[in-house]
C-alpha cells in the first residue's frame, strides 16, 4: 500500500500518455483525402497510354448497340470492333490480356458518354452519333469525328392493319405529316424527336408529339393506338418490321441524311482518326461493311 | 480515509463548490444535508473524479488522487457509488448487473463472479430475483441490486447520491435497512439525503452543506436540534417536521 | 435453434405478437392484472385485423395482375428467354446487395458514433460527411461517382493495385460505394439516436464501477444502442436494397439493368412487347422478396435480442 502520505500505489498510476489517437486517425483521413484532391488536380487525365483503347456507347440502340443475351452485339460494335483490331492488333481485354487491349464502357445514357469523350476519359464515342446538320455542328465545338461511316434517314412506322396512307410516295414530305391532328410517337433526345420538332410545328404545336424513354415504350404506344405513327431510324423501323411483320409496317421514309461517325476528344489528341478512317477506307473497299450491312440490316 | 481539502468546480460561470473541505474517518457513516443545488452531489462526484475538481486536493487513504497520473479507474474501484436514478443496466439481469464489474474490471472468472453475485444479492434480500430484469423489479428492488453492485467491487468505501428520493414511500425502508447493516458493519460511508430518521439512527455526523461550503458539521443531536448557523436553523426547520 | 426461429419469421406470422403475451401473461408468477388482460385482448384483436389485411392485399394484388397474369407472367416462351438474363440480373443484384449492406452499416455506425464524439475535430468532417450525402439525391451520386470516381483514385494507387481492373468496373463500383455513403449517412443518424437513447446516468455507473470507455462502451452502451436500432435500421436496409436498382443508370449489371436492355431489344427480335409487363413484374417481385426476406430477418434479430424493458412503448 501506499508508503507514507502522497504516493499511490503502483496499479494506481497511468501509462505514458499519448497523444490521442482519434486525433491522429482523423488528420490521416484528411491528410488522404487531401493527396486525393491534390493528385486530381495536378496530375489530370494522363495522357500516356495508347496500350489501352477505351471504347465507350451507349445501349440500347438496336442495332447499332445492345446486348444479346449479355454480349455487347451491333453494327457499330462489330464495325469498330474491326477498326480496332485491324489498325492496332488489339482484341478486348480479358482477365489475362490486360494491355493492348480495348475495354468497352456502356452509358446507360447518352450525354455522359458524350462528356466523356469530350474530355477524354473514353478514347473513342460509338452510338449512332449524328455528326453533320445543326446537331453535329454542335458537337463539332468539344469532339472531332471519324468519317461518316453510316448514312442514315428517319422511318415512319405504323401498325400493320393501318390502311391510311401517310405518304404518297416512298420519301414522305413535310406538309404530309405537317398535320395538328397526327399523334407522332418518338423516343426522347434522339434525332427522331429534333426532326419532328423542329420541321412540323403544327404537331408540336398541337401537343401530339409523345415522347417516351425507349423504343419499346414508343412500340407499345403505336399498338395502343395512343399515337398514330411513330419516328424512328430507319435501320430500326426496318429491323421492326421484319421481326414483327403482322404488328408493323413501314410507312415512308424521311430524308434527313443523317450521318454517323465515331466521336474522339477535341483535336485528337492521341491521333486515333488517322488510324481509323484508314480502315474504314479499308473494310469498305474489301466488302467487308457490305457483309456488315447485310448482316444487320 | 477520505480527505477533501479546498475543492472549487466551476461549471461554466457557476462556481459550484467554494473551497469546501470534509474528512471521514474509516468506518464513519457521514450524512451530508443541504438544499438542492448546494452542490452536493457534485461533493460526492468529485471524491470518486466522475468529476474533476477545479481546484484542491482529494485524498484517499491519505493518497492524493486527482492528479493526472492517477488512473481514475483505480480509484474508482476503491470508492462504490449509489445513484438517486439506480443506473442499473437495463438490458442484464440483476445477477449479471452485479457480476459485470467483477468479470471485465476485476477479471475475476465466470463462476467465482456468479457465486459472489448471488451471495451479494442474498445479502440486499433479493436472492430470488437474480434472473429478473430490472423492468421487472420495482424501485426499492431495483436500488437494491444497484448496492449490491457496488459492494461487489469490495470498495473501501460507500457514496450514497440521495439513494431513496426516487422511491415510493412504501420501498424506502427497504433500502433504508440494507444502508443501516452496512453502516453497523463498519463500511465508511457519506450518504447525502433527506432521510432525517435515517440519519439520526445511523450517522455519527452530519454536514450542512449550502452554496458550495460546509455550513455546519455536527452530531445528529447537534445540527437538528441545536442548530448554531441561522441556515442551519431555516433549512432543518423546514425538513423536520 | 436459430433455424427454427429463422423458418418462424419467414412464415407470416399469425400472431406477430405473441412474444408480447407470453411475457406480460407468463410474468414470472405474476398473474395478468386487469390492464394486462386489456393488453392481450387488444392485442389478440389486432393480430385477427392484420390476418384480414394480408388476406384482402393478396386478392387484391392477384385481381390487378390478373390481366397480365394470364397471359404472360407464366409463359414459358418468354421465361426460356429472360430466364437466363433475368438470373444474371438477379446474381448481380444480390452482389451489389452483398457489397453495400455491410459496408454502409458498418460506416454508420462509425459515423453515428463520431458525431457525438467529445473530439471536436471529430465531429464537424463527420457532419459534413452526413450532411452532404444525406443532402444529394441517391442518382445524382451515382452517375456523379460512375463519372468521375476513376478521377479521384490516385494515379499511384491506380498503377500499382488497379492496373489490371477494367474502367467500367472501377466506375460502376465507386457508384455502388455512392449507394454505401448515401445509406451510411441515415444509418449514422439511426445509430446517433440509438446512441443517444441510452440514459447517461447507466455510462456514469459504468465508469463508477472503475470501467474504462471501451468497457462501458462495449458491455453497456453498444447492446442497448444495438437493440434500439434494429426497428429503424430495417427499415433503411429496405430501401438501399432497392436504392441498387439506380445503377441501371450506369449499366450496372444488375436485375434493372439488364431487364432495361433486354426489353429495350424486344420488338428487333420480333418478341411480343406485353412482354413489357411480364418483365417488370418479375423484378418488381425480386425487390419485394429481398427487402421481405431482410426486414424478416431482423425481426428475428429483434425478438431473439429482446429483454423486458427496452421495449417501444405498445398503445
Amino acid at each position: 500500500m501506499a508508503a507514507g502520505g502522497g504516493a499511490p500505489p503502483a496499479e494506481a498510476m497511468r501509462g505514458a500518455k499519448g497523444v490521442s489517437i482519434v486525433i491522429v486517425a482523423v488528420v490521416a483521413v484528411i491528410l488522404f483525402l487531401a493527396g486525393v484532391g491534390v493528385g486530381w488536380l495536378v496530375f489530370s487525365p494522363p495522357a500516356k497510354r495508347v496500350s489501352k483503347l477505351f471504347l465507350g456507347t451507349n445501349t440500347p440502340f438496336p442495332p447499332f448497340e445492345f446486348y444479346n443475351n449479355s454480349t455487347l452485339t451491333g453494327f457499330d460494335i462489330d464495325l469498330i470492333q474491326e477498326v480496332v483490331h485491324r489498325g492496332w492488333g488489339y482484341n478486348e481485354c480479358t482477365d489475362t490480356v490486360t494491355t493492348a487491349c480495348y475495354e468497352w464502357t456502356d452509358f446507360q445514357t447518352f450525354l455522359p458518354l458524350l462528356a466523356a469523350v469530350g474530355e477524354g476519359r473514353i478514347d473513342i464515342g460509338i452510338g449512332a452519333i449524328t455528326e453533320n446538320g445543326p446537331t453535329g455542328a454542335k458537337r463539332n465545338a468539344t469532339m472531332d469525328f471519324s468519317d461518316p461511316y453510316y448514312l442514315a434517314n428517319q422511318g415512319i412506322l405504323k401498325r400493320a392493319g393501318d390502311t391510311t396512307v401517310y405518304c404518297a410516295a416512298s420519301d414522305c414530305t413535310v406538309a404530309e405529316l405537317n398535320r395538328s391532328n397526327l399523334k407522332i410517337g418518338a423516343q426522347e433526345i434522339t434525332t427522331s424527336e429534333f426532326w419532328v420538332e423542329d420541321n412540323l410545328p403544327a404537331v408540336t404545336t398541337a401537343k401530339n408529339l409523345v415522347l417516351l424513354g425507349t423504343v419499346e415504350d414508343v412500340l407499345l404506344a403505336l399498338r395502343n393506338s395512343v399515337v398514330d405513327i411513330v419516328v424512328i431510324d430507319l435501320p430500326v423501323v426496318q429491323r421492326i418490321v421484319s421481326a414483327n411483320p403482322t404488328t408493323y409496317a413501314a410507312a415512308g421514309t424521311i430524308r434527313t441524311n443523317e450521318l454517323y461517325g465515331f466521336a474522339v476528344a477535341n483535336n485528337d489528341p492521341l491521333a486515333l482518326l488517322p488510324v481509323i478512317n484508314t480502315q474504314l477506307r479499308a473494310i469498305k473497299a474489301d466488302g467487308t461493311y457490305d457483309a456488315l450491312i447485310a448482316k444487320w440490316f | 480515509m477520505i480527505r477533501v481539502e479546498g475543492i472549487h468546480k466551476y461549471f461554466g460561470t457557476l462556481h459550484v463548490l467554494r473551497g469546501i473541505s470534509l474528512n471521514v474517518a474509516k468506518g464513519e457513516a457521514v450524512v451530508v444535508i443541504g438544499p438542492s443545488g448546494s452542490g452536493k452531489s457534485t461533493l460526492l462526484r468529485c471524491i470518486n473524479l466522475l468529476v474533476e475538481p477545479d481546484e484542491g486536493r482529494v485524498f484517499i487513504e491519505d493518497t492524493q488522487v486527482n492528479r493526472p497520473e492517477v488512473r481514475r479507474e483505480w480509484v474508482r474501484e476503491q470508492v462504490g457509488m449509489v445513484f438517486q436514478s439506480f443506473n442499473l443496466f437495463t438490458h442484464l439481469t440483476a445477477m449479471q448487473n452485479v457480476m459485470l464489474g467483477l468479470t471485465q474490471v476485476k477479471g475475476i472468472p465466470k463462476d467465482e463472479a456468479a457465486a459472489k453475485a448471488r451471495q451479494l444479492l442474498a445479502r440486499v434480500g433479493l436472492a430470488v430475483k437474480e434472473n429478473s430484469y430490472p423492468a421487472e423489479l420495482s424501485g426499492g428492488q431495483q436500488q437494491r441490486v444497484a448496492i449490491a453492485r457496488a459492494l461487489a467491487m469490495d470498495p473501501k468505501a460507500m457514496l450514497f447520491d440521495e439513494p431513496t428520493s426516487a422511491l415510493d414511500p412504501e420501498y424506502i425502508r427497504e433500502v433504508l435497512d440494507v444502508m443501516t447493516a452496512l453502516a453497523r458493519e463498519g463500511m465508511t460511508m457519506i450518504v447525502v439525503t433527506h432521510e432525517m430518521g435515517f440519519a439520526s439512527n445511523v450517522a455519527s455526523r452530519i454536514l450542512f452543506v449550502d452554496a458550495g461550503v460546509v455550513i455546519e458539521e455536527g452530531t445528529p443531536e447537534e445540527v437538528f436540534h441545536h442548530p448554531k448557523q441561522e441556515r442551519t436553523r431555516s433549512f432543518v426547520g423546514k425538513i423536520l417536521r | 435453434m436459430v433455424l427454427k426461429e429463422v423458418c418462424d419469421a419467414l412464415v407470416p406470422q399469425t400472431a406477430p405478437f405473441s412474444f408480447m403475451i407470453e411475457t406480460k401473461a407468463a410474468g414470472h408468477g405474476d398473474r395478468p392484472g386487469p390492464t394486462e388482460r386489456h393488453r392481450v385482448r387488444l392485442v389478440t384483436r389486432t393480430t385477427a385485423l392484420r390476418g384480414a389485411e394480408v388476406a384482402a392485399g393478396v386478392v387484391f394484388t392477384l385481381l390487378f395482375f390478373q390481366e397480365f397474369l394470364q397471359f404472360s407472367l407464366f409463359d414459358p416462351y418468354l421465361w426460356a428467354i429472360y430466364g437466363p438474363i433475368f438470373l444474371a440480373g438477379l446474381n448481380g443484384t444480390v452482389r451489389y446487395i452483398l457489397l453495400v449492406i455491410p459496408i454502409s452499416v458498418v460506416l454508420g455506425f462509425f459515423l453515428g458514433w463520431a458525431r457525438i464524439s467529445r473530439h471536436r475535430t471529430l465531429v464537424w468532417p463527420v457532419t459534413m460527411f452526413i450532411d452532404f450525402f444525406r443532402g444529394m439525391p441517391p442518382l445524382i451520386l451515382v452517375i456523379f461517382a460512375f463519372l468521375f470516381g476513376d478521377n479521384l483514385i490516385p494515379q499511384a494507387i491506380k498503377d500499382r493495385l488497379l492496373s489490371g481492373i477494367p474502367l467500367r468496373v472501377v466506375s460502376v463500383t465507386a457508384a455502388a460505394l455512392a449507394i454505401a455513403f448515401h445509406s451510411a449517412a441515415y444509418q449514422a443518424e439511426i445509430f446517433r439516436a440509438g446512441f443517444q437513447s441510452v440514459p447517461k446516468g447507466q455510462l456514469e455507473a459504468a465508469q463508477a464501477l472503475g470501467m474504462r470507455s471501451w468497457q462501458a462502451m462495449r458491455f453497456v452502451v453498444l447492446p442497448q444502442t444495438f437493440r434500439l436500432s434494429l426497428p429503424p435500421l430495417g427499415n433503411e436496409l429496405a430501401v438501399v436494397i432497392k436504392d441498387t436498382s439506380l445503377l441501371a443508370a450506369v449499366a450496372g449489371g444488375e436485375i434493372v439493368s439488364r431487364s432495361q436492355n433486354f426489353a429495350g431489344t424486344l420488338s428487333i427480335f420480333g418478341y411480343p412487347v406485353e412482354w413489357l409487363f411480364a418483365i417488370w413484374t418479375a423484378v418488381a417481385i425480386a425487390y419485394f422478396v429481398a427487402t421481405f426476406s431482410v426486414t424478416r430477418i431482423l425481426l428475428v434479430l429483434e425478438r431473439r435480442f429482446h429483454t423486458p424493458g427496452l421495449e417501444a412503448v405498445s398503445i
